[in-house]
């Protein structure tokens, strides 16, 4: 039995480090987790009568078993670093976690450590062998709450290895109360408030602004920069987004995290996607950016860091070659009616003091029509009839208010920097969510991206379709390729003629999915389940008790009915005595019951006297029932 | 036509029993813990006010049992020598010869045992406890089967002596008469002018037959589970917060061995739960030393044996 119960103390360990699966995936966990655990079991049980041995031996084995499975390069190191830094890089990096020893070693470590307490406990104190167990899955919660079926799955593995563990009798009433609250708990909507994770992530690095290095890079334009491999051609290369303007400086608004095995596409697409692949190789590009695009779903080759928000890449050492697999839209319909997005962060970051003559530019741009996609495009088509791209000669510089002013106003020629910044800035202004973005366009020719192709351009934030590019130089080449592209080079063509530009229609609303899952039907479930569970629990209860069959049982089951009843019967009376309180009726059943104990329990005479106590519980039962109605649904309900 | 043998202690039980009614009347449970106290060769200890029928009780179980039985007024100038006997120089055979004192006899009636003085008492200790008296160094049986039955009277405070720890736990039982019900004393009253004395009684049983039911009553069947049961009884009294010393292991063998003979006087040859609680008292009340707190707040040892009745859990659990 006393394996049995390491055994059960070993499972709940398991499980509460499987409560880890959100941040490094089940695949990688199971394999960390159980490695160390099969030796430390077998080592345990093996130990188990040797108390000054069996911790050190059960580590040691958990220790071997890690350090087999992960095959560290620095054991040693890895050992060290999963113990004190593995913790904060996890809560770092975007999950699933990239499945390194140094990042997921401190898990097996904490099951082990809980196991060796719980199996040290176990014999002192049974229950509170369970409490190392719970503080690892306690932790697991800090790091990523589990829904609510994870959260019933888990109590019920833990109330199952709770009862062998206690081995004397199944804590039903406990596992039911479980039950219901991690049901409750699953309903309460969870997110980074209630984990360790949203505080954490690296502090935001220091770089420098691309956008300042794009007219040196343009003065530079048969320098190689990097070259790709792909598929089919790729329109664009981000490098970075800059969605802070406070007049004089674009910043970016990059909150990063290590790149984990991958990311899901941006949040609040509703639109179809599809996944795109190539190789980048660097050649003179210093870093820290790496090309990048909006939506990265993994990287190999390379260990960056990530803004999950914006798809920025940064890298702190220099980066030859690496795979970028990214999401895309496939295909939008529809997308010269949607709406913008207001909601997009960094879409409304600022737009400083504005020149009064710029407002009411950007009001004329736009011939006065509400903010939507299509006065995204009407302002685009606005800056490319109006304004001239300058690719040689000197060159503007600058995208604070000053050189925009000159540029919109006065001189009305500028790079890619200029109108990048002029869009945003105005479509700030006429309150279309708006971002700039410096990278890279791909070359007419080949798959070699030179200084040349260096480009600033804006994005706007479409409902349902996340940031969309957009061209006001007219001068990127499109990807017949690339979904969104195409899309808006249609939503281009049906734009009005200027002289005919009219209110945009209002956007569908926009109704909130019905939930799929029947809450209404969970919550009624678990209040009906909950009134019923008192007298549905005392009926199996009492089927157990008859099940069995001693006289034990008889007397159990005639006392928790006189209790519930309202008679005050303690368990300090003797049978005798509960016949002296029972009711008219209940009285003569009770002595009879007595009788039976006496004959069968106390007699020695070796008599069956079940029956006849099953005899006198029916005749109790059948006295109880003649009470009034009133104490009888009250006995019912109480426990 | 069957026939169920009567359990030989259940007859000599009813035999005594019915002799004694004859005198004191109204307290039959007080009788049967009496005789279940012979039952279990223990001795007995009746307490109470003057005038309830201490000495009466105690001379009609005496006369109730064949063979001999002495009885010893304890005054303050008894002397240890009038109780186990003395060692006398005889000047005609020229040798000393012992002349045994009133202790050795079946039924020893030691009648207002708190008047003797501790030095007398004492006296007692061993022959109560080992059924031999050593005078002289030399050792002396005394009849089988044995049975000292003393009163005491708990309120008079002048010219007694408190019987000490060790002498009380020698005592199996320490009973209390209490006043009988009006019904009860109008009987006493028309037997006494009746001239129903117990010096009336004649034995109805003698030592062979007492004897044979004491041996059955050593054989009646006890589960572990109530064994278990009484002593967590007398394991309770130790750790309640009124007790200073609780009762030791011999309280706990009496209490079963009183359970047993409590359950022989009921024609059972088995103990069950009932029986344990209904003797717990008599049999461990006596034995405890309440703390001064608790005895300056007047609470009793009965009422601390009750609220530890009161906490024990019964068998079967369930």
């Amino acid at each position: 039995m006393e394996r049995v119960r390491i055994a059960a103390l070993f499972v709940a360990a398991v499980v509460a480090g499987l409560l880890f699966a959100p941040v490094f995936g089940v695949g990688p966990l199971l394999l960390a987790v159980g490695a160390t655990v099969v030796p430390a079991f077998g080592v345990a049980v093996w130990l188990r009568e040797r108390e000054a041995w069996r911790a050190v031996g059960t580590v040691v084995a958990g220790l071997a078993g890690l350090l087999a499975a992960l095959r560290p390069a620095d054991p040693v190191g890895a050992l060290v670093v999963g113990a004190t830094e593995s913790w904060r890089s996890a809560l770092q990096s975007t999950w699933p976690v990239r499945p390194e020893p140094e990042a997921l070693v401190f898990v097996p470590l904490l099951v082990l450590v809980a196991a060796v307490f719980g199996v040290e406990l176990l014999r002192r104190a049974p229950l509170a062998a369970f409490l190392p167990v719970l503080a690892v899955a306690g932790l697991s919660q800090a790091y990523a709450a589990a829904g609510w079926v994870t959260a019933v799955a888990a109590v019920l593995a833990f109330g199952a290895c709770g009862a062998v563990v206690l081995a004397r009798r199944v804590p039903w009433v406990a596992l039911a109360a479980g039950l219901v609250g991690a049901a409750v708990l699953g309903l309460v909507p969870t997110g980074p408030a209630l984990s360790l994770r949203a505080p954490a992530g690296l502090a935001s690095s220091r770089v420098t602004s691309p956008l300042v290095e794009l007219p040196a890079r343009l003065a530079q334009p048969g320098t190689a920069v990097f070259e790709y491999s792909a598929g089919s051609r790729v329109e664009r290369w981000p490098i970075a987004v800059l969605d802070e303007f406070d007049g004089v400086n674009w910043t970016p608004g990059v909150s990063l995290r290590r790149m984990g095995t991958g990311l899901p596409p941006g949040g609040g697409v509703r639109v179809p996607t599809s996944s795109r692949s190539a190789v980048v190789r660097l050649r003179d590009m210093p870093g820290p950016w790496l090309p990048s695009q909006a939506w990265p779903a993994t990287v190999e080759g390379v260990d960056p860091l990530v803004d999950p928000e914006r798809g920025t890449l940064l890298a702190e050492e220099r980066v030859g070659e690496y795979r970028l697999t990214w999401w895309e839209p496939a295909q939008v319909d529809g997308l010269a009616d949607a709406a913008i997005d207001p909601g997009a962060p960094g879409g409304f970051g600022g737009v400083g003091s504005v020149p009064p003559e710029v407002g009411a530019l950007a009001e004329r741009a736009v011939s006065g029509t509400r903010s939507s996609f299509r006065t995204a495009l009407l302002l685009e088509r606005f800056l490319r009839e109006n304004y001239e791209l300058v690719t040689s000669g000197p060159l503007p510089v600058g995208h604070g208010w000053p050189a925009l002013e000159r540029f919109l106003l006065r001189e009305k020629r500028g790079t890619s920097e200029q109108f990048a910044a002029a869009y945003v800035a105005l479509a700030r202004i006429r309150g279309i969510p708006a971002r700039l973005v410096v990278g890279f366009s791909s070359p007419s020719e080949g798959t070699v991206v030179r200084n040349g192709d260096a480009v600033a351009w804006p994005e706007v934030a479409v409902a349902g379709v996340g940031w969309v590019a957009l061209d006001p130089t007219g001068a990127v080449r499109g990807s017949s390729d690339d979904g969104v592209s195409r899309d808006t080079e249609r939503a281009r063509e049906e734009l009005p003629p200027v002289g005919e530009v009219s209110e945009p229609p209002l956007p569908p609303e926009v109704v909130p999915p019905a939930s799929e899952f029947p809450w209404a039907w969970v919550v009624g479930v678990l209040l009906v389940g909950g009134v019923a569970a008192v007298p549905g629990a005392g009926a199996v209860r009492s089927w157990r008790r008859r099940r069995v069959g001693t006289v034990e049982a008889a007397c159990a089951e005639v006392r928790d009915r006189l209790r519930r009843s309202g008679f005050a019967v303690t368990s300090a009376m003797t049978v005798r005595e509960w016949g002296a309180v029972a009711p008219e009726g209940v009285g003569g059943a009770v002595l009879r019951l007595a009788d039976a104990v006496d004959d069968g329990l106390w007699s020695g005479a070796g008599v069956d006297a079940s029956g006849r106590a099953w005899e006198a519980v029916r005749e109790a039962r059948s006295g109880l029932r003649r009470l009034p109605l009133w104490v009888r649904v009250r006995a019912a309900f109480r426990w | 036509m069957t026939t169920v043998a009567v359990p030989v202690s259940t007859r000599v039980y009813q035999a005594i029993a019915e002799n004694v009614q004859r005198v004191v009347r109204g307290k039959p449970e007080l009788v049967r813990l009496s005789v279940a106290a012979l039952f279990a060769e223990g001795h007995l200890l009746i307490e109470d006010v003057p005038g309830l029928g201490k000495t009466t009780l105690a001379k009609c179980l005496a006369r109730s049992v064949g063979g001999t039985w002495n009885r010893i007024q304890f005054t303050p100038d008894l002397l240890p020598g009038d109780i186990t006997g003395v060692v006398v120089y005889h000047q005609n055979t020229e040798r000393f010869e012992f002349h045994p004192g009133g202790i050795f006899a079946n039924v020893v009636l030691a009648d207002e045992i708190n008047r003797g003085t501790p030095k007398t008492q004492s006296a007692l200790l061993e022959v109560m406890e080992e059924r031999r008296a050593t005078v002289d160094s030399v050792e002396h049986e005394v009849p089988s089967p044995f049975l000292v039955v003393a009163t005491q009277n708990p309120i008079e405070m002048e010219g007694t002596y408190r019987l000490p720890e060790a002498q009380l736990d020698r005592f199996l039982m320490r009973l209390s008469v209490g006043y009988p019900d009006l019904a009860s004393e109008v009987l006493v009253v028309m037997s006494d002018r009746a001239r129903v004395r117990p010096e009336d009684l004649s034995p109805v049983v003698d030592t062979a037959e007492l004897a044979e039911a004491i041996e059955e009553v050593r054989g009646v069947h006890i589960a572990p589970e109530v064994c278990e049961y009484a002593v967590r009884v007398a394991v309770g009294t130790r750790s309640h917060p009124a007790v200073r010393w609780g009762a030791g292991p011999r309280g706990s063998i009496a209490l079963v061995r009183a359970a047993q003979a409590y359950a022989a006087t009921e024609g059972r040859l088995f103990v069950r739960p009932d029986d344990v609680k209904v003797v717990a008292e008599p049999v461990l009340a006596h034995r405890l030393v309440l703390t001064p707190d608790a005895e300056l707040a007047g609470r009793g040892a009965a009422a601390v044996v009750a609220e530890v009745l009161a906490a024990v859990a019964v068998p079967p659990v369930g």
